[in-house]
């Protein structure tokens, strides 16, 4: 990606006699151009001398997005046009190998040392798409409508740490917290993304039907035009605080099936598209195409349904990690793309991620020993039974539509049924897959998480939270979760961290599975797109360019 | 004739009611709900509070009657996936939808005419065979199959048609180019259709073919043609009417699969996504869109019955 070209003067040249002159003169703009090259590369996108401005990108959606970022529906096509026309807080930004935190609508930020109180200072010269310049009173805005209880806002959650939203002055904000929170400026980049205050005050904030139609951001794009089921288009917003984008814009296509995303892409039709392990061997070997494996914090995971009395003894638990070689998940299901996940942690938090805990090397034997222990021992017909007579019996869920997690799912059925569970799969459409996971109607669920570069678990993990969906109570660990996302000092937070993760993995709420790529299908001719998941690549466009 | 077309007006708003809350109840006793409900940030407090917030927690027949009542004033509400209103959606998806299929059930009718003729008059040939066998690969096919087969041919070896959608993106209107666009769906659905109308064209022509006035019109000495064209294809045609009117209905709610494969934006795909993510008012109103078509034009294929065939009085 760091392609640094040198000046022309500086290519080897063939051996030819040169006089001391035109030597002095050859070093003189070696030097000088070294320099310029330097001084270039260093605030610019890679290749800036070699980037061309123009041309409009084309990428597909399955659906038809709304720019809306402030409520539901709030799908995934929705968040991923806001990220070209809107701007956050603060963005996520790959370096590495590891996500860090970097400034995009905030320059800085400080916090109190009891991290209860953030102050956060705007950039200068931000504006709105119709020219008015952005001021902490849209922050204000923007994070009091999305903790209104009458606004259906789907990122409510992110930002419910906060109490209170004080506009000091047009260009600083500061945020009164309900509680101390270390991970207040990583949730502001997390789909927070700002909206005018002069164009949405008044209106039915969960329908803002004008607004919806015609979208004002400050991002590198203006929206432009759209057209049900067609495509949504954006343009260049030259005024951008970040520098005017290379590209002239961008277009949305609507293209509802996999199968025609792929058609178009050979064609020429499109330049980027999102693909399943199986589309990879089409896309490879085309000329004007690639397949990019972008990094993305996350992990793929058997959720375990802790009402189950019979998942209350953790050997229970931990046999069934036993059961599944993750490493064979990996080579043979996902081709080699992923890794196998030890934790909730993604290696991509950087020193966040403790390499060092259990990993449960597979091992049926270990699974069958540990199952014993517990109470659980094969009968005459082979299926474990405890003393009292009541058989093993293990309700397995997996949504429908997704073949290799389809797969991982059958895999584990044999597995589970080596051990001696009687296994029943339950594939199911999305939505009942989605509600039997909200009522915990399942033994085993195959799911994941796609979440912020943070390593606060509350949320998920905290017994009682609101999106701690296994029923998992660890009273130990609520202890840990609230300490290490209040200190202050990050030394110790990841230390704690660290002790979490290893708690976790000794304890097994769920069954970790492995970290995938995202898979992108991408033509060649894109240039600058940072390798990452599309919804942190997709906050990066302004330096995306057309190579002709 | 007035009073049997208002009989059938009043039975047709009757139907329609009951079409609407047979619909209500029944999306509303489908698992899972709205999938605008369905981000994964959610948590249970926030899922409950919107479901408050949207009306969703009132008992059924509550819920119904907001709808209704704001029904009857027009306002068949807003999508729950895009915000856009379902009277807007359905009525710029239902000319899409339209066009794909008046164009393939044309086309279907006018070459499966001659081929079913030819087939009846040439019965047990080669001829006959050669237009069976077609017929039959026709109507097995699968048309996402076919569909998918076309466009890696057509449009990512050869590069010469589109790979979906109707209109290239961006670029200004052209006849030329819509027509490209519309190419390789209307064949899909024509062959679909040709299939069928061929072989009911047939047994039509064979079964008029077999009657006394042929016999009789050959026997006064009229020259094949005459007997053929004047007297048994008119005849012939009654059924294939009635093949037509049949399809009519499905012409708008048939085609969810080729609209999918092609990105084409009708009436199919919008009944198909909308159902799957639960946007409750989007599949009311486009089914009752469906409804609406299939019970007018049941009647007017009636009508036209009574126009065509002067044994048949209406009423």
């Amino acid at each position: 990606m760091n392609s640094r070209r040198l000046p022309p003067a500086a290519r080897h040249r063939p051996a030819v006699r040169v006089s001391r002159r035109e030597l002095l003169r050859l070093a003189a703009v070696c030097g000088l151009g070294t320099a310029a090259g330097s001084v270039l590369a260093a605030g610019a996108p890679p290749a800036a001398h070699a980037a061309s401005r123009g041309g409009v990108w084309r990428m597909a959606i399955p659906g038809n997005p709304t720019a809306y970022p402030i409520t539901i529906p709030g799908k995934l096509v929705d968040i991923l046009v806001d990220k070209t026309m809107f701007s956050t807080l603060v963005k996520y930004e790959l370096r590495g190998g590891a996500i860090h935190v970097v400034p995009d609508l905030a320059e800085s930020w400080t916090s109190n040392a009891a991290l209860t109180e953030y102050t956060f200072k705007l950039r200068r010269g931000a504006r709105w798409h119709d020219g008015r310049p952005l001021t902490a009173d849209d922050v204000k805005f923007t994070i009091e409508a999305t903790l209104n209880p009458k606004v259906n806002a789907g990122m409510a959650g992110v930002v419910s740490a906060i109490s209170q939203v004080t506009a000091v002055d047009p260009a600083t904000v500061r945020f009164t917290l309900k509680y101390p929170y270390a991970s207040l400026p990583v949730m502001l980049g997390y789909n927070i993304a700002i909206v005018p205050k002069h164009l949405l005050e008044g209106q039915d904030l969960n329908q803002p039907v004008s607004f919806i139609q015609h979208p004002v951001g400050s991002g590198p794009f203006k929206f432009k035009t759209f057209v049900q089921d067609s495509h949504l288009e954006v343009e260049a917003n030259k005024d951008y605080f970040g520098g005017a984008p290379l590209l002239d814009g961008i277009v949305f296509k609507v293209i509802p099936d996999g199968n025609a995303r792929l058609a178009q892409l050979k064609a020429g039709d499109i330049d980027f598209t999102v693909i399943d392990p199986p589309q990879v061997a089409a896309v490879q070997g085309n000329p004007g195409l690639e397949v990019r494996r972008a990094p993305q914090v996350n992990y793929y995971f058997f959720a375990i349904n802790h009402d189950r009395p019979k998942f209350a003894d953790p050997r229970v638990r931990q046999a069934l990690c036993y059961a599944i070689d993750k490493q064979a998940i990996v080579k043979n299901i996902l081709r080699g793309d992923g890794r196998v996940a030890t934790g909730p942690i993604n290696p991509l938090l950087g020193a966040y991620y403790n390499p060092n805990i259990e990993a449960y090397p597979y091992s049926l034997e270990k699974a069958q020993a540990l199952l014993g222990e517990a109470g659980w021992r094969k009968g005459a017909d082979g299926v474990l039974a405890s003393a009292s007579g009541e058989k093993f019996t293990l309700l397995f869920n997996g949504p429908k539509g997704y073949p290799v997690m389809e797969q991982v799912v059958t895999y584990a059925q044999q597995q589970y049924q080596r051990l001696g569970a009687a296994v029943t799969l339950d594939i199911v459409d999305w939505p009942v897959h989605l509600q039997k996971y909200h009522d915990r109607q399942y033994d085993l669920l195959m799911e994941w998480w796609i979440t912020p570069p943070n390593a606060d678990l509350y949320d998920h993990y905290y017994s009682g939270s609101s999106n701690n969906w296994w029923g998992y109570k660890n009273p130990a660990l609520d202890r840990m979760l609230v300490a290490a996302r209040s200190e202050p000092d990050e030394p110790k937070r990841i230390a704690m961290y660290h002790e979490i993760q290893a708690g976790i993995a000794r304890d097994v709420p769920v069954i970790y599975l492995y970290y995938p790529p995202e898979l992108q299908a991408v033509s060649t001719r894109t240039q600058g797109l940072p390798v990452i998941g599309y919804r942190d690549a997709l906050t990066w466009m302004s330096k995306v360019w057309l190579r002709s | 004739m007035a009073g049997y077309v208002l009989r059938r007006l009043a039975q047709a708003v009757v139907l329609l009611w009951i079409v609407t809350v047979v619909t209500f109840a029944l999306i509303h006793t489908a698992p899972g709900g709205p999938a605008m409900l369905q981000n994964p940030d959610l948590g249970r407090e926030q899922i409950a509070r919107f479901r408050a917030n949207l009306g969703l927690d009132d008992p059924l027949p509550v819920q119904y009657g907001r709808w209704l009542r704001a029904a009857l004033r027009g306002d068949f509400g807003r999508s729950y996936n895009t915000v856009e209103p379902v009277l807007r959606l359905v009525a710029t998806r239902l000319p899409n939808t339209l066009l794909l299929t008046g164009l393939a059930l044309g086309l279907a009718v006018l070459a499966a005419v001659p081929l079913g003729v030819a087939s009846a008059t040439r019965r047990n040939t080669p001829v006959d065979h050669a237009i069976a066998a077609v017929s039959f690969m026709g109507i097995s096919t699968p048309v996402f199959w076919l569909g998918i087969v076309l466009i890696v041919v057509f449009s990512v070896q050869l590069r010469v048609l589109p790979a979906g959608g109707m209109y290239l993106v961006g670029a200004a209107f052209s006849v030329g180019d819509r027509l490209r666009h519309l190419l390789l769906p209307v064949f899909v659905l024509t062959i679909a259709n040709l299939a069928e109308v061929t072989r009911y064209t047939r047994s039509a022509m064979i079964g008029a073919l077999g009657e006394d006035y042929v016999r009789t019109a050959h026997a006064k000495g009229l020259p094949a043609a005459a007997v053929l064209f004047r007297h048994a294809l008119r005849n012939a045609l009654i059924p294939v009417i009635t093949i037509v009117g049949v399809y009519l209905p499905r012409a708008v709610s048939a085609t969810a699969i080729t609209e999918t494969v092609f990105s084409w934006p009708g009436m199919g795909q919008l009944a198909v996504q909308s159902a799957a993510t639960r946007d409750y008012p989007v599949v009311l109103g486009a089914t009752l869109a469906v409804a609406v078509f299939a019970v007018g034009s049941s009647l007017l294929t009636d009508l036209a019955y009574g126009l065509a065939d002067p044994r048949i009085r209406l009423g």
